[in-house]
């Protein structure tokens, strides 16, 4: 078995890009990746695609965009986890010999809604719309809202100290020129903003839009023969959700892929420089940072509070500003965890640079109890 | 005369029944490893096993969490605001549903009973019933 290495990455900024289809943003940042590696889209012998929820193949027309070589394209949809998925498959076929170069690429344009289903079809699929709409529609603000209060409950947790999750991310991503929202926030602003489902305003939640990211995972020979910086995967875990009281929980499950990782790199929680997580609302991070291991339960509120989370502190999370900031146009928002992963272990990362990082953690779920960890070393 | 003799039916057959009035939800027992389920599945999500019992659940719970949605976006402006909550069945399972009750009522560890919830009407005029959840103690 070779190393999987990550050889060049793209992405473009998040937010809207009505004008263009998805192929062709994916295809922009599939050379974007390339060009990052010293590498042509002929090179390319594999490509996996993370989109979600779109009846055509957006991975297929960029291989028709880019030129029609033949090679092999996989769609894959894993709601959230899309572009991590597309990450995670095009590293293991580098990593098992059976390619030299593989392309990783996320794309996403806003188009979603939550609704119920009609009255009293008769497919399958409207049942369980029927079932969903008696559950009362829940839209995942409300699921996680649900979380918010029951922690506030369970810890004595205020809805301030979820906000300075908000008020940390927008200050990370006033430094990131490819993030969504760029604007810094208070604690005052977050709470008092419009409210979406208590105890949740609007600025605990990300915002979707459009967006396309890619990675270049090449072997380690191949790595050499171009010079990149030795970024290896050393870990890739996957796990799908395991039964709990109800429902699957995104916090056992992260916990159980996260000492998978863990393990696959024969590292731990103090190895760690910084991680990226999927914070698309802020009760997530300090559950997040619990379960993989940086924190017991019931301290993330504090690790929060203390900074401990924010760059420069003990271990900063979503340094490009998370999904909260960053944004979140569902497709890409897994590669973009890793082109962000990409340029603090190269030392790029200007003014949101963490110093002396090596190692990185990449976390994301995915509706339906998808969750994927990554760790990434500057070897 | 009317489908039905007027009584209204469940939106989604083989989810709840109606007993004095009021929901029964139907759960599935696993024979297995004892777990239960709603809403009811031929397949348990814990062990797999396929002896699944259907009984009735408790028509009484407590709130385990609750949130008041105000925004869905699209189309469903007259639709919000609601209460919605996971509800702790007595004996089991957890549930999630509406809560019928003024957003501001809400509290964890609030008793709750089932009720019927309007869904609007089939085609032939009968009336479509779901389920949700009222405050035990009858406050609104």
């Amino acid at each position: 078995m070779t190393k999987a290495v990550v050889a060049g990455v793209a992405m473009l900024p998040f937010g809207r890009h009505r004008e263009s289809t998805l192929s062709d943003l994916g295809a922009e940042v599939v050379l974007g990746a390339l060009s990052d590696a010293g590498l042509g889209w002929p090179d390319v012998q594999l490509m996996y695609c993370g989109v979600v929820g779109v009846s055509m193949t957006p991975g297929t027309g960029i291989s028709a965009q880019l030129g029609q070589t033949g090679l092999p394209v996989i769609n894959i949809d894993n709601a959230s986890a899309s572009g991590s998925s597309a990450f995670r498959e095009g590293s293991l076929a580098v990593a098992s010999g059976r390619v030299d170069v593989a392309v990783a690429v996320g794309v996403g344009k806003l188009n979603q809604s939550f609704g119920g289903g009609s009255v009293r079809p008769s497919s399958p699929e409207a049942r369980e719309g029927n079932i969903r709409r008696m559950q009362g529609v829940m839209p995942p603000v409300g699921y996680f809202a649900m979380q918010t209060r029951r922690r506030m409950h369970d810890f004595g947790s205020t809805i301030e100290q979820f906000a300075l999750v908000s008020v940390k991310n927008h200050k990370h991503a006033s430094h990131n020129p490819f993030a969504q929202l760029q604007n810094e926030l208070t604690v005052e602003e977050v709470v008092n903003a419009r409210m979406i489902a208590d105890p949740l305003t609007v600025p605990h939640c990300c915002p979707m839009g459009d967006g396309a990211a890619a990675a270049v995972v090449v072997s380690d020979e191949k790595a050499r023969q171009l010079g990149a910086p030795p970024i290896t995967v050393d870990a890739s875990a996957f796990r799908t959700g395991s039964y709990e009281n109800g429902s699957p929980s995104e916090a056992k499950t992260t916990h159980l892929t996260a000492q998978e990782a863990y393990t696959q790199a024969g590292l731990g929680p103090d190895d760690i420089d910084l991680v990226q997580i999927h914070d698309a609302f802020t009760v997530e991070e300090i559950e997040y940072c619990e379960q993989l291991g940086f924190c017991d339960v019931g301290e993330g509120e504090r690790m929060v509070e203390n900074g401990d989370t924010s760059i420069g502190g003990r271990i900063p999370f979503s340094t490009d500003g998370g999904l909260l900031a960053r944004g979140h146009p569902l497709g890409p928002t897994g590669l973009a965890q890793v082109w962000e992963t990409v340029q603090q272990l190269r030392g790029l990362s200007g003014p949101r640079q963490v110093a002396g990082a090596r190692v990185g953690l990449v976390h994301m779920v995915g509706v339906g109890g998808v969750c994927l960890v990554h760790i990434l070393k500057h070897s | 005369m009317t489908p039905n003799n007027g009584a209204p039916i469940p939106l989604v057959e083989g989810v709840f029944r109606i007993a004095d009035g009021r929901p029964v939800l139907l759960v599935s027992r696993c024979s297995f490893c004892d777990r239960r389920f709603f809403p009811p599945r031929e397949r348990c999500a814990a062990c797999s096993s396929d002896d699944m019992r259907t009984e009735d659940a408790s028509q009484n719970g407590e709130l385990y969490t609750w949130t008041v949605v105000r925004e869905l976006g699209g189309q469903r402006e007259g639709f919000v605001p609601y209460v919605i909550g996971q509800i702790d069945l007595a004996g089991g399972p957890r549930v999630t549903g509406v809560v019928t009750c003024d957003p501001d009522a809400p509290t964890i560890g609030m008793p709750v009973r089932l009720c019927l919830v309007p869904q609007g009407h089939d085609n032939d005029g009968t009336e479509l019933v779901g389920y949700g959840f009222e405050p035990a103690d009858g406050t609104r």
